[in-house]
């Protein structure tokens, strides 16, 4: 709960030091970020720079993870794959954060007929398989980054809706709100002022969750041409490329699918400590 | 003369059942009449579950009765919460939950000001401060955290937040059950100083009777959501006339212990008469047939068909 | 002499975020086969700690520093697990404040009773278990979940589940304090009938000096993680020898005139983050001299009672404070 209340610095490497398994997922988490940001000024080659090498080369030193069936190198657009992956996941997930947060706190405070809407309305989203939900929105807007976001964004918004609306239950019920309450405030201040801040640590945490989800979701889609179109490329769509010639060059399968697997894992490692570092429905007192 | 601050007449409330095997309705109070005075105390004991929080929260007209009226200075109560400008305030118990954790203290307590919009914004540090004096904390508290401070403090700071408007009427529920006793009769030294120079009308709920009738100028006994008797603290503690007054009072005295034994009453009340009669020592057949209601007896007011025995004993 | 509890110089420590806090410092206490302690603090005053230690029941971040807990002969922190578990099993029983929290709330009652009691007990030794702690309704009992039970009812099922292997030693930590007034004396009265017959010691321990003198024969007050004060109830109470004991006592209210005042005590108890160097009472007491702050007081023997005090001699004699 001090999350917020200390310099983020000196939280974060306190929380490395204590929590090393987390703190690993946090370190390979910001390695994989900058990698991305910092990619094309790295000197990994043109992702789509064609017969740059022979096609389908096994790894050399021109090429350091083999070449693709149009020569391209595919270190370069592994990196440029994970980019669009982080980018179109993480779009979708702070859009549906923000949303889904507000969602949850007009939920629980406003209780009754529109608690009782929403939630109803988030249970039938639930249902939805997360696939069928994307194949749909990808054949009615067409296939693209949109409606992969729209897609990402919609399959997580009752995380974070359920997530918040219970957190928040249990803060409108403490002594500061009904001390507000009698005092005369109205719902935008009690939701504002004394529920969001509260609900803080649920919604970081929840956030890291959606993110490996969605990432997976992106990569499904992506993986069935619903994604991100040529000659942009994602993790999903380079793993469908390198499927076709399995057999034959499993150097483009085999390092894409790690990628996505260690930037998933990151994420999740990084949930779990902070998870047990500000986890709001323990209900810890503070002192 | 001026209408009592806080006046309830037969008032109750019910609630609809949501339990699946019975569908009926719950009265969480019924049938409770009672004014409370500028500048006095009127102190609520009963066990838990007995309507007194419920009670709490119908003089704040935070829920509205379903029968009788609620009226705050003789009016009945605005229709938005904002027009009282901060003529109410409560405190409740849990001292950890007191303060919002993301706001420094002293923001916390400007909080009814800025909600009042009362006072222009140059004011509210200087009042804030006037305020934390008060109570007896230090100024400079003003710019900590809520977890940095005691739970002495912190519910010392809930009570300067709720007098920072100068209410009229201020309820305090549990506002001292989680303290330390040396902590506790601090804060209750506070409530009774603060409530001489500023001249509130204050509901005290708690289900310590040692620890209300010290604050209390009358005390009222809840049971099963009626009040069953209502009584100056001084001949409250004297001679209660209800005998589950009687019963609550027995942790301070030691006499007629055992003519109350445990009875397991779950839904064995008498439908008719006397809710206590099934627990009563002192019941005898026109309590199971016909109940009694409140009326006054030497002074106080009791609601029992042998309330000048009891009395007397 | 105490061969039943014998705690020796117990010192533990709670290792947390913000560094080691000391939770008892130093206490020494014994008890006797069928002997009532009342143990008596404040939130913070190690009370708990020391009630938890007795089953060693302290949470994972506890450790000791020194000294031991001996009960019935066997050291709870040397020997192995499987010692301690037996020990827990058949010598312990734990009476926690939340009777609620104490009682699985997936299983019946009957359920839970059977297994304390033995897994091939007969149901009528359940149900005598039952009746002997007051409960008329046996059967429906029996057959409830614990939720379907009012409070007072379900610390009775927390008391026979308690004494239901006849345990030499009962630990009770504010077991009423959750009970509604007019039962607590009740409970409290059964708890005391219950260690009578079985011929079990009580710990009790409660913020309620009151009460515990009431109760108990023998009596302790802690503050700071010390036992600041130790004798039997007349004692203790009636002749205060600790400035704490009797600014409790002056405290609480109940025992105030009509128009009297309560006298709190000044300032906040601490929090220890090493063993005190001076009297850890010193700077809310109004005895306090320069010896309170500069010298450790040790616990000495004066007028039937163990205390920890320079100025016992002068509180006994009678002076009012400075």
């Amino acid at each position: 709960m001090t999350l917020l209340v200390r310099g983020p610095l000196s939280e974060l490497l306190d929380f490395v030091r204590r929590d090393r398994l987390s703190g690993a997922g946090a370190i390979l988490l910001a390695t994989l970020v900058l990698l991305c940001l910092f990619g094309p000024w790295l000197p990994l080659g043109d992702p789509e720079e064609i017969g740059i090498g022979p096609r389908l080369s096994v790894p050399a030193s021109g090429w350091l993870l083999g070449t693709d069936e149009l020569g391209r190198s595919v270190l370069p657009r592994i990196v440029d794959g994970l980019r669009s992956t982080f980018l179109l996941a993480g779009t979708a997930v702070v859009l549906t954060g923000l949303f889904g947060t507000l969602i949850g706190l007009v939920a629980a405070y406003a209780g009754g007929f529109v608690d009782m809407t929403i939630m109803r309305l988030v249970d039938i989203l639930f249902a939805f398989p997360p696939l069928l939900l994307g194949i749909l929105i990808a054949a009615a807007l067409g296939p693209g980054g949109t409606s992969a976001i729209l897609a990402i964004a919609l399959i997580t918004l009752p995380l974070f809706v359920r997530v918040v609306r219970a957190v928040a239950l249990s803060v409108a019920a403490r002594s500061y709100v009904i001390a507000a309450e009698v005092s005369g405030a109205g719902f935008l201040r009690v939701i504002l002022v004394h529920l969001l801040p509260n609900v803080l640590g649920a919604v970081i945490i929840q956030l890291t969750y959606a993110l490996s989800i969605g990432m997976l979701v992106e990569s499904e889609l992506s993986f069935l041409g619903l994604g991100v179109q040529p000659p942009d490329a994602s993790l999903g769509s380079l793993l469908r490329l390198g499927s076709v010639y399995l057999t034959i060059a499993p150097w483009l399968v085999f390092p894409a699918g790690l990628l996505l697997a260690t930037a998933i894992l990151s994420v999740n490692l990084l949930g779990d400590g902070l998870r047990d570092m500000i986890d709001p429905l323990r209900g810890r007192p503070l002192r | 003369m001026n209408p009592p601050v806080v006046h309830l007449d037969s008032v109750g409330v019910t609630y609809q059942s949501r339990r699946l095997r019975d569908s009926g309705t719950i009265a969480a109070v019924s049938g409770v009449t009672l004014a409370i005075e500028r500048g006095q105390t009127l102190g609520l004991v009963g066990e838990s579950g007995s309507g007194k929080t419920t009670l709490g929260k119908l003089c704040l007209g935070m829920i509205r009765p379903t029968q009788g009226t609620v009226q705050l200075n003789g009016q009945p109560f605005p229709r938005h919460r904002r027009e009282l400008k901060g003529r109410l305030a409560v405190v409740l118990q849990h001292p950890e939950w007191a303060l919002n954790p993301r706001l420094r203290v002293g923001i916390s307590v400007a909080e009814p000001l800025s909600i009042a919009r009362s006072l222009p914004s140059g004011k509210v540090d200087a009042t804030v401060e006037d305020m934390l004096s008060k109570v007896g904390l230090e100024p400079v508290l003003a710019r900590r955290y809520p977890h940095e401070l005691s739970g002495g403090q912190r519910q010392r700071l809930a009570i300067a937040r709720a007098l920072i408007t100068h209410p009229q009427f201020v309820v305090f529920d549990e506002a001292v059950s989680a303290l330390d006793v040396s902590i506790q009769s601090q804060v209750l030294n506070l409530i009774k100083d603060l409530q001489a120079s500023e001249g509130f009308a204050a509901l005290f709920i708690s289900h310590d009777i040692a620890v209300t009738r010290y604050v209390a100028h009358t005390i009222g006994v809840m049971y099963q959501g009626e009040l069953v008797e209502q009584a100056p603290a001084s001949t409250f503690y004297l001679k209660p006339k209800h005998p589950y007054s009687r019963a609550l009072r027995l942790t301070l005295a030691e006499e007629d212990r055992a003519a109350f034994t445990f009875k397991d009453t779950t839904g064995s009340e008498s439908a008719r008469g006397c809710l206590f009669s099934v627990r009563c020592p002192w019941a005898v057949d026109r309590c199971f047939a016909d109940k009694p209601g409140l009326r006054d007896v030497e002074g106080s007011r009791s609601a029992c068909h042998r309330a000048e025995e009891v009395g007397a004993a | 002499m105490s061969s039943l509890l014998d705690v020796r110089d117990l010192v533990v420590v709670y290792n947390t975020p913000r560094g080691t806090v000391l939770a008892l410092d130093g206490v020494s206490v014994g008890l006797n086969a069928g002997e009532t302690l009342g143990i008596v603090g404040e939130s913070g005053s190690g009370k708990s700690t020391l009630g938890l230690a007795i089953g060693r029941l302290m949470p994972q971040n506890a450790y000791r520093l020194s000294g031991d807990l001996v009960v019935n002969g066997h050291s709870v922190f040397k020997g192995d697990d499987e010692n301690l578990r037996i020990l827990r099993r058949d010598a312990l029983g734990f009476i926690f404040q939340n009777p609620m929290a104490a009682l699985d709330p997936t299983m019946r009652v009957g359920r839970q009773l059977t297994r304390a009691v033995g897994r091939r007990a007969a149901p009528e030794k359940v149900f005598s278990l039952l009746s002997s702690v007051g409960l008329t309704e046996t059967e429906r009992v029996f057959h409830s979940f614990p939720h379907e039970l009012s409070g007072g009812m379900a610390q009775r099922v927390a008391i026979a589940i308690a004494i239901a292997r006849r345990p030499q030693l009962i630990v009770a930590d504010e077991p009423t304090a959750s009970l509604d007034a007019w039962l607590r004396d009740q409970v409290l009265e059964l708890l005391l009938s219950m260690c009578r017959a079985t011929g079990a010691a009580l710990v009790l321990l409660s913020h309620d000096l009151h009460m515990v003198s009431r109760h108990c024969r023998h009596v302790a007050v802690m503050y700071g993680g010390r036992i600041v004060e130790y004798g039997e109830r007349e004692t203790v109470f009636h002749r205060q020898a600790h400035p704490y004991t009797r600014a409790l006592l002056r405290a609480a209210p109940g025992a105030e005139g009509p128009h009297g005042r309560l006298n709190p005590i000044r300032g906040v108890p601490p929090i220890l983050m090493e063993r005190s160097t001076c009297c850890a009472f010193a700077s809310r007491c109004d005895w306090a001299v320069n010896q309170c702050l500069d010298e450790r007081p040790e616990a000495r023997w004066l007028d039937e009672r163990s205390v920890i005090c320079h100025r016992a001699e002068t509180l006994l004699a009678g002076a009012s404070g400075t």
